[in-house]
């Protein structure tokens, strides 16, 4: 058994006999570096764990020690700083790599530095060299070209085509947000390719954060933190999916603040993903939130029925299905929420045609298409917008009906009636009547000023989007 | 066991232990502090495992006892007694209590065993700082200092220790600041000349030295400081500092500092100040950058930023400047401003080179020939 194993095995025995917290203070960065004469050597990080483990454990050490080892007769401990001693056993070309990756860090395109001088060593090592063999993650499906542009997504995709011709200098950091299968992934993956295409010599990430979390709870675990770190601020170009998993996540949020701080500061890409703002994250630090809030936020809405029926149309020309532009049109128009979806439909008709083999035409489609189109065009009643709106807002039904203006109780009728005419289409005067007799101006009024406010005010859109979930799941189901 | 003493002398040692508790929640015992008695003397001690913090206190003690005791609670009660009161102090078992005019507490301890064990010093103090030459010298570098983990080197600050001087630098390697103070042969000890043959470069974290700099007071004449085993001991006024140093090698910044400048601009720091901050504003946040220009004919330093979506400023200042032709560089102003908000003298000296060599900014007060023993350095940004 050679040295490292030995303390290993002993570790593993001391950490059953102390507490968790104990055991991960005092024995972290810990290692054997010599046995003498029966006597161990123990290196621990600093003073403290030095005072603790010759006074207070070196009996629980010791008889861990002798039980795989009889020979053993001792234990002192040295100091031996921050580096734990299993790293510094790597061969010499290995330490002098990850020196030149230091030095290539910190050695930025605004090159106001003095690491040029400071670090001789370090001239043109073949880093980049080696950078192109990291996984950028990137699947070549995802193009520019690919991307269908219509008003719901035109500034998004503007804004990530104006960064992949111009990295780092137009907008940094992008935040790009939009709710599921709306093509966020895809304007990320296009922008990364793209920016490859233009100079392979770009080291290029995409990860979504649910990765980038587990990456470095493993680096944690196996004490290669630092690396992961300078891995991570060696890159051009960093685009972190779906960040909303974040949230809650305090360590890799610290992590990530400092990563993308250093990068920030390097005047590299950085560029994000979420489902939605973020000032809606919930448990998003600050410091992270006002830096995403720093550079360009951007929003992907859900597409319109034009955008849907060219969407559709391109994935059938990509497939090569025959279909009728009258079934286009008719899936675009049952099928609302989603591209994703958009894209199952087609897959499932197409199936459907093969099985059957049968012309997708409209009386397929319909039956294909049957059980999907049930499921999200359930039928919302009055009631259910009312009850939706009682509950969010903590009004009663009377309140809403009474006559009287007060905010609190005039905002969530606004809501009920902008939401009945949007969702329902209810005429303005029945929507009136069912608000204690209102006049149908009252509730013309009310849609018209809910519908401008959406534009401008992102609470308000928040709300909204809320309420529709609460109203389609609350049906789904 | 009973102890009596002033408020005061508790409240000053409290108040400064109670910082270097440990927040952690892993380890609940780092918050309290360890009181013992000890030479007629309370001895106090706090640590959060990065550095730790004995004090001792003067008091009249009867007998003999020791306990662990919540830091923020004993701190809130003698901070909140009125100024020139007396507190009594006993302890009983597990239990502490305090009494001091009309007012009382009591409350429930931990074992003295469950407290870490702060690194006692084995040896002699190898020299001392002066105290608050220390102190400025510190408070001048501290800036510089990187916060960035991925070079931990650059976390600390330098000591480079020579015969009779002490060189100590901070850098963040866009600027670097470096201050040499003498070491006279009365605050050496007959160790010094064999520890700096073997350990002429030390880095010292940047949390560690912070607490020096709060511990020395107008009166401190003194710091004294030794090295033993990867860590370093420091006693001020009677309060010890024990904390690790930084292991890593430091960038051999000697070498970039130029050894003579080609050019030199004396004006007056606080127009020169007013003028970068001016320009700070309009230069734009991603990459702020302005301009300043020396024309030696006109004797004038111009100050100019620019940004596309806001808008321009200039200002000229008169001033010695010295030089061939006129010099245009491109600087940060945020590094600019961080050199001259440490200085303190009445006119400063910039020296520079070329549009693309380190700028150098130093009191014009020393000796009148703008020799110092500071000195602060800024990279201009390269196009």
């Amino acid at each position: 058994m050679d040295q490292q194993e030995l303390w290993k095995s002993s570790l593993g025995q001391i950490e059953l006999s102390i507490s968790k917290a104990n055991f991960v203070t005092w024995f972290q960065n810990t290692g054997i570096i010599a046995i003498e004469d029966g006597i161990v050597t123990i290196s621990v990080p600093n003073g403290f764990a030095k005072e603790w483990l010759e006074n207070k454990y070196n009996h629980t050490i010791l008889q861990s020690l002798r039980s795989f080892d009889e020979s053993i007769k001792g234990m002192r401990c040295v100091i031996s700083g921050p580096v734990p001693p299993g790293r510094r056993n790597l061969d010499a070309a290995q330490a002098k790599q990850s020196e030149t990756t230091i030095a290539q860090v910190t050695h930025p395109t605004h090159k106001s530095t003095f690491s040029g001088r400071i670090d001789t060593i370090a001239v043109n090592t073949p880093q980049k060299t080696t950078a192109l063999f990291h996984e950028s993650n990137l699947n070549d499906r995802y193009q520019f070209e690919s991307f269908v542009v219509a008003e719901n997504n035109e500034l998004a995709h503007a804004a990530c085509y104006a960064i992949s011709q111009n990295l780092a200098r137009v907008y940094n950091p992008l935040f790009i947000y939009g709710g599921v299968g709306l093509g966020k992934t895809h304007l990320l993956q296009a922008l990364g390719n793209e920016v490859k295409r233009r100079d392979p010599k770009n080291t290029i990430k995409y990860i979504t954060s649910e990765r980038f979390t587990s990456e470095l709870v493993d680096s944690i675990k196996n004490q290669t933190i630092d690396k992961f770190k300078e891995y991570y601020q060696q890159m051009d170009l960093l685009i972190i999916d779906d960040i909303q998993f974040l949230s809650g996540r305090e360590k890799t949020q610290n992590e990530f603040f400092h990563i993308f701080n250093g990068l920030y500061q390097l005047n590299k890409q950085i560029v994000i993903s979420s489902d939605r703002p973020p000032k809606s994250i919930q448990t998003l630090e600050d410091r992270l939130r006002s830096r995403f809030e720093g550079g360009m936020i951007v929003d992907i809405s859900q597409p319109n029925l034009e955008t849907r029926t060219a969407i559709l149309e391109r994935k059938v020309r990509e497939k090569g299905i025959d279909i009728e532009s009258e079934v286009i049109r008719f899936i675009a128009e049952h099928i609302t929420q989603n591209v994703r979806e958009l894209e199952g439909a087609l897959n499932r008709i197409s199936a459907y045609a093969d099985f059957y083999k049968l012309p997708p035409d409209l009386k397929l489609v319909e039956k294909a298409l049957a059980q999907i189109i049930i499921q999200g065009k359930k039928e919302i009643k009055t009631e259910d917008i009312l009850s939706a709106i009682l509950n969010k807002y903590s009004v009663t039904d009377e309140d809403l009906k009474k006559k009287g203006r007060k905010k609190g109780i005039s905002h969530p009728r606004q809501i009920a009636m902008y939401l009945m005419r949007s969702e329902l289409n209810m005429p303005f005067s029945a929507i009136g009547d069912f608000f204690g007799g209102r006049d149908h101006t009252t509730a013309l009024h009310a849609f018209e000023k809910i519908g401008k406010d959406i534009e401008i005010n992102l609470r308000l859109k928040g709300e909204i989007s809320d309420l529709k979930d609460v109203l389609y799941r609350q049906n789904g189901v | 066991m009973r102890i009596t003493c002033t408020r005061e002398n508790l409240s000053k040692a409290f108040s400064f232990l109670e910082r270097v508790t440990g927040k952690q929640t892993s380890l609940p015992i780092l918050s309290n502090f360890l009181l013992q008695t000890e030479k007629g003397k309370i001895k106090l001690s706090a640590t959060n495992l990065e550095i730790g913090v004995t004090a001792f206190v003067n008091a009249k003690i009867e007998g003999t006892g020791d306990i662990v005791a919540p830091a923020k609670i004993l701190n809130s009660f003698i901070q909140n007694l009125a100024e020139s009161d007396v507190v009594a102090l006993s302890i009983e078992g597990n239990s502490i209590a305090l009494e001091s005019g009309g007012h009382s507490m009591r409350m429930r301890g931990f074992d003295v065993k469950d407290f870490p064990i702060i690194p006692q010093q084995k040896g002699d103090f190898l020299f001392s700082f002066p105290a608050n030459e220390l102190k400025d010298s510190l408070q001048r570098l501290l800036p510089c200092v990187s916060v960035n983990e991925s070079r931990v080197e650059l976390t600390g600050v330098n000591f480079l220790f020579f015969n009779s001087e002490v060189h100590i630098a901070a850098t963040d390697s866009f600027r670097l600041a470096e201050q040499i103070l003498d070491l006279p042969k009365s605050f050496r000890s007959d160790g010094y000349d064999e520890f700096m043959e073997n350990h002429s470069s030390i880095i010292l974290p940047l949390i560690t030295l912070q607490e020096i700099i709060r511990a020395v007071s107008p009166e401190t004449k003194e710091v004294k400081v030794s090295f033993e085993e990867n860590q370093v001991f420091f006693e001020i006024d009677g309060l010890l500092i024990v904390s690790r140093i930084i292991n890593g090698k430091y960038p051999d910044y000697k070498q970039i500092l130029p050894k003579e400048f080609t050019y030199s601009a004396k004006v007056s720091r606080e127009e020169l100040l007013r003028a970068v901050r001016m320009a700070s504003v309009f230069a734009s946040q991603m990459n702020g950058e302005m301009l300043l220009s020396l024309v030696p004919e006109k004797g004038e330093l111009v100050v100019a930023s620019r940004s596309s979506d806001v808008g321009e400023n200039k200002t000229v200042l008169s001033g010695d400047i010295t030089g061939n032709e006129s010099l245009n560089v491109l600087f940060n102003p945020r590094y600019l401003l961080d050199g001259l908000n440490v200085l303190d003298s009445k006119d400063v000296i910039l020296k520079m080179n070329s549009k693309s060599s380190p700028a150098g900014i130093i009191s014009a007060d020393e000796d009148g020939s703008g020799k110092g023993s500071f000195i602060y350095i800024a990279m201009p940004i390269r196009k």
